[in-house]
């Protein structure tokens, strides 16, 4: 399109300006309208109309020799200058082009292909100022060096777009992050799969805490304040408890990656070189080593154990050399970045940012999917779905309490036996943190489970086996709730279903709250993401305004066609804080999207995978 | 016909150095603004071909120079009215064209007047009101108008309404004279 400017300055080539002050309002006032409805979204009617206004103002101020005070630059920006308006730099642009040159009027002769000839604007221009094509055309395309361009020239040829600024080079007009990779809208099943990615992630054990105390490495020590910013240690999120006192460390993900720290204005300027380091990604961090193959052999080691049923492997020391917290980061995929392939960016706060070089385009979406995942649930506050039960382990769950369940309508006997439970849990191939033995009784989870609703976030949940229990004993109260007449000679709690495997909302009328583990844990983690995902929304909303505000002004400067090369520097100069913040912004709104699809795609697979599990219950009772 | 200042050229004598003043002739469409601009102007016709926008024409007695800017009241004032603010800094008079036999629209052409007075940068600027068109059978007369203006409110700033025909070129010299002993005063 063309900037207001050109246009009014085309429009009065071929339509004679009137004398009479109102003549002219009304002119300016169609030309206003005409203009901002040609190019919506860049200035309103209102808008549009001052600046004409305006620019015919200047003109008649700069060129009419009756007038002998002339308007600076700056009395032209204050005069002009309204309250969320056109920014000064378009402003100055303004009154740089019009007193650049003087309108002029063309009484064309048409040519037979209805173009308009330059040729008689020769005769009535005024002096000095040149309109003939013939001396721009040698003096390089109304470009020549050190003289003036011919705007006219340049205006007739249609050849104004060099004199633009860059624009969308700083400022794509798409959005060029997205933090699903390349294959969005992909797989359906990705949620699940990034949940059993975690929940089944191959295990190190890492025996004393006196072999990180003495790493030397400063806050590796510092086990217990669970994540945060990037200075924490490896918190509490990335290993858990063994029973003997050392930690079980679960890899997620391991490869040998280059990474580059990029400089965080968003810069594709940076001095930061490509380092190739071992990565590898916990439920909540990413860990560095310097040494890319040792933290690989050692998850290859980690699978094989697990393949084989052994003991996941025994270290004495691990020591990552850096590490960063997930906590508000997001992996992002930009399509304007094209120095390398396969690349990723991790986005962390306060505007560090890593690039990540990986194998293929398939590895860069699975590092991406898991990082976000991960970080989403970090971010949250929330613990991701069931860590420490696969599908697998849910499976076998319904089984056995629809065993237990027949059995127990059977013989109408009294309490549920847990030994139904240990056998689940030692089906799994995985030794679990916790041994079948040491299940925690189930009224001792109730008083987290209370504490847990009344806490935003869910600072601590049952453990994998309190889980398992809680699964079991639910999906034996539904079946005890769905098969009335059974229930009646069971011993399950009397509960009210809202609908058939719809939502899990149940009112216990059973005093002991022995089921209300699951029940709790479940609902309030619901909850508790609900809430998540409405705040996140929240913030979506307030941001949004700001990037639109921003991307409006980045089109108004993509569109001037500076005559003079120190406007054109000048709007550059502007354009570098914009894109920075417009950069900025536009990775806060993917990192906050990333977070509300992941979490809400995560609640939507539970509800599938609690109605599929119930039913496989149902259907073995 | 040119109006001759011959009456003025004495007070003028003692000005010294040559002055240049900006004047800001205002009024509502039809109202006879540039009809006057141009007997002002008559004699020195210029052979230039004119800047497109607005009328701005100088008037030249002995060593002051008038700019006069033919701006009309805007149809949209509350959009094109803060554009005529970078003039008022440096205007030094302000001469508002009322067509007097118009009396339907005397309280619109009243209405922009007194929000053009109410601008900041035209506090204490003298104002010639021209009660135009006197020859039209029916017209108001200077004192009506100046009546219906209601300017006696005007504080700390002088004004006066002329009668004036411009066709016929009258009452525009002792406007002017008028003008031009407030502007030596000053």
């Amino acid at each position: 399109g063309l900037p207001i400017d050109i246009s009014l300055r085309m429009l009065l080539m071929h339509l004679a300006l009137p004398k009479e002050t109102q003549a002219i309002d009304r002119f300016v006032e169609t030309f206003a309208s005409t203009w901002a409805e040609r190019y919506p979204g860049l200035v309103n009617t209102d808008q549009a109309y001052i600046l004409a206004f305006s620019m015919i103002m200047l003109h008649t101020d700069h060129f009419n020799p009756s007038n002998k005070r002339k308007m600076s630059r700056e009395d032209y920006v204050r005069n002009t200058r309204r309250d969320g308006g056109v920014p000064d730099v378009v402003l100055e642009y303004f009154y740089d082009n019009i007193t650049f040159t003087r309108f002029i009027f063309v009484e064309d002769a048409v040519d037979v292909h209805g173009q308009r000839s330059f040729m008689p604007a020769v005769d009535i221009s005024p002096s000095g100022i040149s309109v003939s094509p013939a001396v721009s055309a040698s003096a390089g395309g109304g470009r020549s060096k050190g003289k003036k361009i011919d705007v006219y020239y340049l205006i007739a040829q249609g050849r104004l777009d060099p004199l633009r600024a860059p624009v969308g080079a700083w400022i794509p007009s798409f959005e060029p992050f997205s933090y699903a990779g390349t294959n969005e809208g992909g797989a359906d099943d990705w949620v699940e799969r990034c949940n059993d990615a975690f929940a089944g992630a191959a295990e190190v054990r890492v025996d004393s805490v006196a072999g990180r105390s003495t790493s030397g490495l400063a806050g590796l020590g510092n086990f217990g304040s669970g994540g945060g910013a990037t200075a924490n240690g490896i918190g509490t999120a990335s290993m858990t408890e063994a029973q003997d006192g050392g930690m079980v460390l679960k890899l997620t993900k391991v490869g040998a990656l280059l990474r580059r720290q990029v400089d965080g204005d968003g810069g594709r300027k940076n001095s930061h070189k490509w380092r190739n380091l071992g990565v590898a990604l916990t439920g909540s961090q990413l860990l560095f080593f310097k040494d890319p193959n040792w933290i690989v052999n050692l998850k290859d080691g980690a699978d094989a154990a697990r393949r084989a049923g052994n003991q996941p492997p025994r270290l004495a020391v691990f020591r990552p050399d850096d590490w960063v917290s997930l906590r508000d980061a997001v992996a992002l995929f930009d399509t304007t970045y094209l120095e390398t392939e396969h690349t990723f960016r991790l986005v962390l706060p306060h505007k560090k940012q890593y690039l990540f070089q990986v194998a293929g385009e398939d590895e860069v979406n699975e590092w991406m999917a898991l990082i976000n995942y991960a970080a989403s649930f970090k971010t949250a506050g929330v613990r991701m779905r069931s860590a420490g039960m696969t599908s697998r382990q849910l499976g076998l769950a319904a089984l056995a309490a629809a065993e237990s369940h027949v059995r127990e309508v059977r013989s109408a006997s009294g309490a549920s036996s847990p030994a139904h439970l240990s056998r689940v849990v030692s089906l799994d191939d995985t030794p679990p943190t916790a041994s079948p033995g040491e299940l925690t009784p189930v009224e001792s989870g109730t008083d987290s489970a209370t504490a847990v609703s009344n806490s935003p976030s869910l600072p601590s949940l049952p453990d994998p086996a309190d889980q398992l229990e809680a699964t079991f004993r639910e999906i034996k109260a539904e079946l005890a709730a769905i098969r009335p007449g059974l229930a009646e000679l069971g011993l399950g709690p009397e509960m009210t279903r809202s609908s058939s495997l719809g939502p899990l909302t149940y009112s216990s009328v059973n005093s002991s709250g022995e089921f209300s583990i699951r029940k709790g844990w479940l609902a309030s983690r619901s909850e508790v993401i609900e809430r998540k995902i409405a705040s996140v929304e929240q913030d979506i909303a307030k941001l949004e305004p700001h990037v639109e505000a921003d991307l409006r002004a980045a089109r108004n400067l993509a569109m001037l066609t500076p005559f003079l090369k120190s406007t054109r520097e000048k709007i550059n100069a502007a354009v570098q804080p914009l894109a920075r913040r417009v950069t900025q912004l536009r990775m806060d709104l993917a990192r906050l999207r990333c977070y509300c699809d992941v979490l809400r795609a995560d609640l939507d697979a539970e509800q599938r995978e609690w109605a599929s599990t119930k039913q496989t219950a149902f259907d073995a009772a | 016909m040119g109006l001759s200042f011959s009456s003025l050229f004495n007070v003028l004598a003692n000005w010294g150095k040559e002055r240049e003043v900006r004047i800001l002739m205002v009024g509502l469409d039809s109202a006879g603004k540039t009809t006057i601009l141009y007997r002002l102007q008559i004699g020195e016709v210029v052979s230039t071909i004119p800047t497109i926008g607005f009328n701005v024409e100088t008037v030249q007695y002995k060593n002051i120079k008038f700019q006069v800017w033919d701006l009309g009241g805007a149809s949209s004032p509350q959009c094109s009215g803060p554009y005529w603010r970078c003039y008022f800094a440096n205007t030094q008079a302000i001469i508002y064209v009322i067509d007097s036999s118009d009396a339907a629209r005397l309280p619109t052409s009243r209405a922009e007047l007194l929000t053009m007075l109410a601008e900041e940068e035209l506090r204490g600027v003298p104002l010639l009101v021209f009660a135009n068109k006197q020859d039209i059978r029916g017209a108001l007369k200077s004192g009506e108008v100046s009546e219906q203006l209601g300017l006696d409110k005007e504080k700390g700033r002088q004004w006066s309404v002329r009668g004036s025909c411009a066709t016929k070129g009258e009452g525009l010299e002792e406007g002017l004279d008028w003008l031009v002993n407030v502007l030596q005063n000053k």
